[in-house]
């Protein structure tokens, strides 16, 4: 066997590519859309000062999914088996293991740091060449883009080495392994559809489901509330005051372009939308908003004019102002159908 | 009144710099025998991605002097070349 790669497919989500990985993975297989379109429909806002990720999908564990088998190990679990990095990759992928960690870009070709600086950023490994000695990784490439390229095994070990040099404080010490459970199922969950459209509506703190084995997350804010953060970190940009993330509305667009998707995934798939023309109509005009709101600001990326900033900020309030109508237009429907569920 | 023709080389040479700032290597396009008039050329063929747009809405902005609408900063809306072409030629003629 000279050569392996493991399947991939473009996921919904990507903006963060540790939701992004396992999607990739799992959104092979159609059977898993009930279980895509049954989730990811709450969002948070961290509040704290700087957070690595702060606006996103609520999920509890973006690695918990019934399609995917998970082992996770430490970058010091490497040492007590005793094996070399490349080694280790390459039979894991032999053995249909996708592998998930971080690495220092710097080694990595194709980056936008490749060569320049030390940035520590996940990977999903998902192929080998045996005789050209390479790995294939999928990440975010020098044209922004989430794409598959390739590392010499040579580069591979110094990018994964060197973390140790650069992770001083090792926040990114996983080692994930991925695997396809073909044997996974999941029917679409109509009382959890409802539940946390209610928890975006009200804003409430849907971490606390997980109290069993986390403390919530209090220093979010969910749904509905994180509109006002988003204008707080755009008040804050325009003084100066925040440094400039094009994630923030990258986010709020996967959102609503999934909420779209979801729509029409329940009126394909279930009965249980039987008159969503309002509501298709109001989340395609949602959809189409903050599809703009991400555009402007990647234009103001480029251009620095305030002008987009204060747009982007009147787009903020419309879209809230709209996106409550609809999810209230969304639990009505629901209720209509399923009176029982509430 | 600037014609088409006129649009497509301001568009070919907006495109060559871009591509030099991003070391993809013009000569490479230039070699490749790309040809901007031919109306099947895609934007996705001269390696144009969401972020690759913006780049180039910017830059045409500035060289035609006019706004682009919010709804048509999509790169998926141009599928070729030459629709990107008709969309400038009537907003310079408004």
């Amino acid at each position: 066997m000279k050569s392996v790669t493991l399947p991939v497919v473009q996921p919904p989500i990507y903006g963060y590519q540790f939701f992004a990985f396992p999607l990739c993975i799992v959104l092979q297989d159609k059977r898993s859309l009930p279980w895509l379109y049954s989730n990811f429909i709450q969002v948070c806002f961290d509040k704290r000062p700087d957070p690595p990720v702060p606006f996103t999908f609520y999920i509890h564990d973006y690695t918990l999914n019934p399609w995917l088998h998970v082992e996770q190990l430490q970058r010091g679990t490497m040492g007590i088996v005793n094996r070399n990095i490349v080694d280790f990759v390459r039979d894991c992928l032999l053995e249909g293991y996708y592998v998930y960690l971080n690495v220092d870009e710097f080694y990595i070709p194709e980056r936008a740091v490749y060569q320049k600086s030390h940035f520590s950023h996940d990977v999903l490994v998902h192929g080998v060449d045996l005789q050209n000695e390479t790995f294939q990784l999928l990440g975010f490439t020098d044209k922004q883009m989430l794409a598959t390229t390739s590392a010499s095994f040579q580069d591979f070990a110094l990018a994964y080495d060197s973390i140790a040099q650069i992770d001083h404080q090792a926040v990114c010490n996983r080692i994930y392994l991925y695997k396809v459970k073909d044997a996974g199922a999941y029917e679409f969950d109509l009382a959890l559809v409802q539940e946390t459209l209610e928890e975006y509506l009200k804003s409430s703190n849907t971490s606390r489901r997980f109290r069993m084995v986390a403390n919530p997350w209090d220093h979010c804010a969910y749904g509905l509330d994180t509109y006002p953060c988003l204008q707080d970190y755009y008040e804050r940009l325009l003084a100066g005051k925040a440094s400039l993330d094009v994630r923030h509305v990258h986010s709020l667009w996967e959102h609503k372009s999934l909420m779209v998707a979801r729509i029409k995934y329940m009126e394909e798939h279930t009965d249980y939308l039987t008159s969503p023309n309002q509501l298709r109509a109001a989340y395609g005009e949602i959809e189409r908003k903050a599809r703009n709101t991400r555009n402007l600001m990647l234009k103001f990326y480029m251009q620095q004019e305030e002008a987009t900033l204060h747009k982007i900020m009147r787009y903020l309030d419309e879209l809230a102002e709209a996106e409550a109508l609809a999810i209230e237009e969304f639990l009505s429907v629901l209720k209509r159908h399923q009176p029982q569920l509430l | 009144m600037i014609t088409k023709n006129e649009i497509e080389e301001k568009l070919v040479h907006i495109y060559m710099s871009q591509m030099q700032e991003l070391q993809v290597g013009p000569e490479q396009v230039q070699q490749s025998g790309i040809d901007f008039s031919s109306q099947h050329i895609r934007l996705q063929d001269v390696g144009i991605n969401s972020l690759g747009f913006i780049r180039l809405v910017v830059a045409i902005e500035n060289e035609f002097g006019f706004q682009f609408d919010d709804d048509m900063l999509n790169v998926e809306l141009f599928e070729t070349i030459q629709q990107l072409i008709a969309y400038i030629e009537g907003k310079v003629s408004q």
